[in-house]
């Protein structure tokens, strides 16, 4: 085997293993900052509105949670879930676009690191 | 005790918005909250194409993720009552609005402005009912949640009539869109009966639960092209 490729190797191994304890790193932290905000321990208020960024919801999610806006809003994202009231309506002006709520379940449902808002899949079967 | 479920059944849907004017006039809904959508979609590819309807209201969640997160930030406006209607307490209700994103049904309405009337010209029958003798669940409030409510104030007619087998059978005690069907592909009774309509259905044609992932276990069944998924 040639020096090269075995430099090539342990390099790929090495990239990986940054990688997956980043990501290892990014969910304790999650973790931990959702664990915070649950105990009081990082203050997000008492304004509890969807309409600004000051509200409650937006500064645990985007502010304290540092999840990325398109992390819930996607455009046109209704095409696969067109089993959904709106799919048809412009979103009134105090909602920011439609809304993955897939991604609310990665968090929310039993057992996540978030307040149990879904069941999950299994429950009721 | 019994408890609610609507089947709907989507192969004999024919896209007539029956149920959608009806739920309008009952419920004193405009086209900025209704709590009755029809969504239309085609199905197949060209040229063996076809358009197949889905009529949208509240599905009652068994588990209502509107309910937890209402609950959660200590407003409790949503109740779920023994019937299995998941209702809205417009006094308690905050206009937060997390029930909105919170539904995965896209269910919960916050309008800016309620509803004056369905016509610019004249007032329906209905809307000519003095605010005193309305049901509570018609006294809307502007920027608070609403959403459809199995027409409650029918069903609890029923309730207090001690006529409760009759729900779903008579048109009075029956939810206005579930009435008004001219094609029957609409079903309205009680789960826990084995010999009601909306149990035979379920059974028989394997109506399902939308957006099963979830968890929320709705109440209201959807007869699909292709059976259960």
């Amino acid at each position: 085997m040639k020096l090269s490729n075995v430099f090539n190797a342990f390099l790929s191994i090495a990239v990986l293993m940054a990688v997956s304890l980043n990501g290892f790193a990014e969910g304790a932290d999650l973790a931990r900052t959702a664990e915070d905000i649950r105990s009081g321990k990082i203050d997000v208020g008492t304004n509890y509105s969807m309409d600004t960024k000051d509200g409650r919801f937006h500064r645990i999610h985007a502010d304290k949670l540092l999840l990325d806006c398109e992390f819930c809003h996607g455009q046109k994202l209704y095409k696969q879930d067109y089993l959904s009231a709106d799919k048809d309506k412009p979103y009134p002006k105090r909602a920011g676009g439609h809304l993955k709520k897939g991604s609310c379940l990665s968090c929310h449902q039993e057992g996540s690191i978030g307040f149990t808002l879904y069941k999950g899949a299994t429950t009721n079967e | 005790m019994a408890k609610f479920v609507r089947v709907i059944d989507t192969e004999k849907c024919m896209g007539c918005r029956a149920c959608v004017a009806a739920c309008q006039v009952e419920n004193f809904s405009d086209g900025d909250s209704q709590w009755n959508v029809m969504i239309e979609h085609e199905v197949g590819s060209y040229p063996n194409t076809s358009k197949a309807f889905v009529t949208m209201g509240c599905m009652h969640c068994e588990d209502a993720p509107c309910k937890s997160v209402c609950d959660e930030i200590g407003a409790h406006a949503i109740s779920k009552n023994e019937y299995g209607v998941v209702l809205i307490d417009y006094e308690k209700c905050i206009g937060c609005g997390y029930c909105a994103p919170a539904c995965p049904y896209g269910v919960p309405k916050l309008p800016e402005k309620t509803n004056n009337s369905l016509y610019p010209t004249e007032k329906t029958a209905y809307e000519k009912i003095s605010v005193d003798e309305k049901s509570p669940l018609h006294v809307k409030q502007e920027n608070k949640a609403q959403k459809c409510t199995f027409c409650w104030h029918r069903l609890e007619k029923a309730i207090k009539a001690g006529k409760i087998d009759r729900i779903g059978k008579d048109p009075e005690f029956t939810p206005a869109c579930d009435v008004v069907c001219s094609v029957n592909a609409r079903a309205f009774g009680d789960i826990d009966d084995p010999s009601s309509e909306v149990s035979k259905l379920i059974g028989e044609k394997k109506a399902a639960q939308l957006k099963k992932e979830y968890g929320t276990g709705p109440q209201v069944f959807y007869v699909l092209e292709g059976g259960d998924y």
